[in-house]
């Protein structure tokens, strides 16, 4: 056995898994997928979804032990800048990525081969380009056979995007406590009545559930599969239904607390340019490589730090500001910025087997560089947080840290304040200069131009 | 014991294997054929679909998928097969149809700018 540590949740598949050896990301191919993965790379299939970017390219090494007696081939894949999770994406990267699952089993077929699992975990982001990352995954079609994955696609894709689209986008949650997709039943339960009429709501989604309930006991061992059942025909008709059904489904984002921030702060439009700058001049004393715009909004101060060549998440609790982000970066092609939904006051928990399957958000940091702009008093004020906890949790985050601390008499504490007691004495800058110097160093203060806010550049101790 | 063994042996090997299969598990096959030759008519459809699960619950086939595919996910996909294949043939054609005479008059246009 090597020095080598394998992914926590990387266990399901017994075709290989990935491990970390001397810091690096490896993939064993094991024995008995020799076969398939011979027919990935001789069919030209591997080719043909690296060149159009749509499967995680790697290099076969042949320098490194494997870890197991198990192994045919050791794989050194291209490394993914931020591991993301189906329930921290907005309405379009999850419909993003669902496509990109049929696009890549479509691919397949035509190269003789099938996906055998659709997860949404096999789906990463690099900035807004969706990519396959389950090199693993596929299999040799055999012709009359069901698609093995299509009960996985239906609840880790077209059930949460449908109720997304038809009930509330906030019920993406839902892939927290499902984390093996969404039962169908349920989102059948909570679908409204006019989704029977839609075709393939009705088929996928409705007489799906009502199968599955049906047949629960059926299977006895639940491994069964018809021998000769579907044609290839019947097999890209349901594809191409699903196809449909994905690309059928829309959400709009609409103007809430946060989408339209910018338009109604206090700030002039000088102030706010002032602020860029500032930013700007922090960001490159650090000179990250990884950072965390946290309460990013619309992604304008994590562009700062991406205009630094920062690899930035930008993490937003507003489905709607995620989403414009989203689409902005879509649409500029942007592979250096990730927009993502994180509620800061419950962030993402570590989640699966052991509470190693799925990391937490802090749980995958640090980063190099932490932004906290016009954020501070949503956490002190509007969720009671203490300065203390605050400096503490930002320490955990981040190796360097821009903040920007808004004082009482600024009007959008004001706006927190109006409607409740002030609870908070301690919410003064020297309080926070105190609280935040048991974890950092503080490096620089910068006052923003008209406006009570002061701008901090930290360093963790 | 051995007899379990044996059918169980039989059962992942697959469809290939099939003259190796005792009597019983070719009977399943061939009923499950059959079903499919019933559910040609319409009015036959509830008994052939009856058969159709029988014949597949006893003839798990593709036994190295580590994902459960789950039965009802899978008859689900056999019911739907006849029309969705159909539906996407019919598309086919269109698609077809509609470009060969996008492309017709694409080359009249051309022709005129010409």
């Amino acid at each position: 056995m090597l020095e080598a540590e394998v992914v926590s949740g990387s266990f399901r598949d017994p075709s290989g898994f990935l491990f970390h050896s001397e810091g690096v990301l490896y993939r064993q191919v094991n024995k008995g997928y020799q076969d398939d993965y011979n027919t990935l790379v001789g069919s030209g299939l591997y080719d043909a979804l690296c060149k159009r970017g749509a499967l995680i390219p790697h290099e076969e090494v042949a320098d490194r032990p494997a870890v197991t007696s198990e192994a045919f081939r050791i794989l050194k894949p291209t490394l993914i800048p931020f591991v993301s999770y189906p329930y921290e994406w907005s309405f379009s990267q999850l419909k993003d990525a669902a496509l990109l699952t049929l696009d890549v089993q479509f691919e397949a077929l035509r190269h003789g081969m099938s996906l055998k699992d659709a997860s949404a975990y096999n789906v990463q982001f690099i900035g807004s380009r969706p990519v396959f990352i389950d090199t693993l995954s596929f299999e040799k079609y055999v012709e009359g056979t069901p698609w093995v994955a299509y009960q996985q696609f239906c609840q880790h894709f077209l059930a949460p995007l449908a109720l997304m689209a038809r009930c509330d986008v906030n019920l993406r949650s839902l892939g927290v406590p499902f984390l093996n997709g969404i039962p169908l039943s349920l989102a059948s339960a909570i679908l409204p009545r006019r989704s029977w009429f839609n075709l393939s709501h009705l088929i996928h989604i409705h007489l799906h559930a009502r199968s599955q309930q049906k047949y629960a006991d059926a299977a006895g061992s639940g491994r069964s599969q018809p021998a000769r059942a579907l044609s290839r025909t019947a097999l890209m008709g349901i594809l191409d239904s699903l196809r449909s059904a994905v690309k059928g489904l829309n959400w709009k984002p609409g103007g809430t607390e946060w989408a339209d921030y910018y338009n109604d702060t206090n700030y002039s439009t000088h102030a706010l340019s002032e602020k860029e700058k500032i930013v700007d001049e922090l960001v490159q004393i650090v000179k990250p490589k990884l950072a965390w715009d946290l309460g990013a909004n619309n992604g304008l101060f994590s562009r700062r730090a991406m205009a630094h060549g920062a690899y930035t998440v930008a993490c937003d609790v507003d489905p709607s500001a995620v989403e414009k982000n989203y689409l902005a970066c879509r649409k500029e092609k942007n592979e250096r910025m990730l927009p993502l939904i994180v509620d800061l006051t419950n962030p993402s928990p570590a989640l699966g087997w052991a509470h190693n399957e799925r990391h937490s958000l802090l749980g995958r940091g640090p980063a190099d560089l932490v932004l906290a702009l016009a954020l501070i008093h949503h956490l002190a004020i509007s969720n009671n947080v203490p300065l203390d906890k605050l400096a503490k949790f930002f320490a955990a985050a981040g190796r360097a840290l821009v903040i920007e601390f808004v004082p009482k008499p600024d009007s959008q504490v004001q706006k927190l304040l109006a409607s409740r007691k002030d609870i908070f004495p301690e919410y003064t800058q020297q309080d926070f200069e105190r609280c935040f110097s048991r974890y950092f160093t503080i490096e620089k203060t910068v006052p923003v131009p008209e406006s009570h806010r002061v701008i901090y550049l930290m360093r963790t101790k | 014991m051995t007899v379990v063994c044996c059918v169980r042996a039989d059962l992942y090997s697959g469809v290939l294997h099939l003259y190796t299969s005792p009597p019983w598990v070719i009977l399943t096959k061939l009923v499950y054929i059959f079903s499919r030759g019933i559910m040609r008519h319409p009015q036959n459809i509830r008994i052939g679909l009856l058969l159709a699960v029988i014949g597949m619950v006893a003839i798990p086939d593709n036994a190295h998928a580590y994902l459960d595919p789950g039965t009802g996910s899978v008859v689900l996909q056999v019911v739907i097969a006849g029309f969705l294949g159909a539906l996407f043939t019919f598309k086919s054609y269109v698609r077809a149809a509609v470009s060969a005479v996008s492309r017709l008059f694409g080359k009249k246009d051309n022709a005129s700018d010409a």
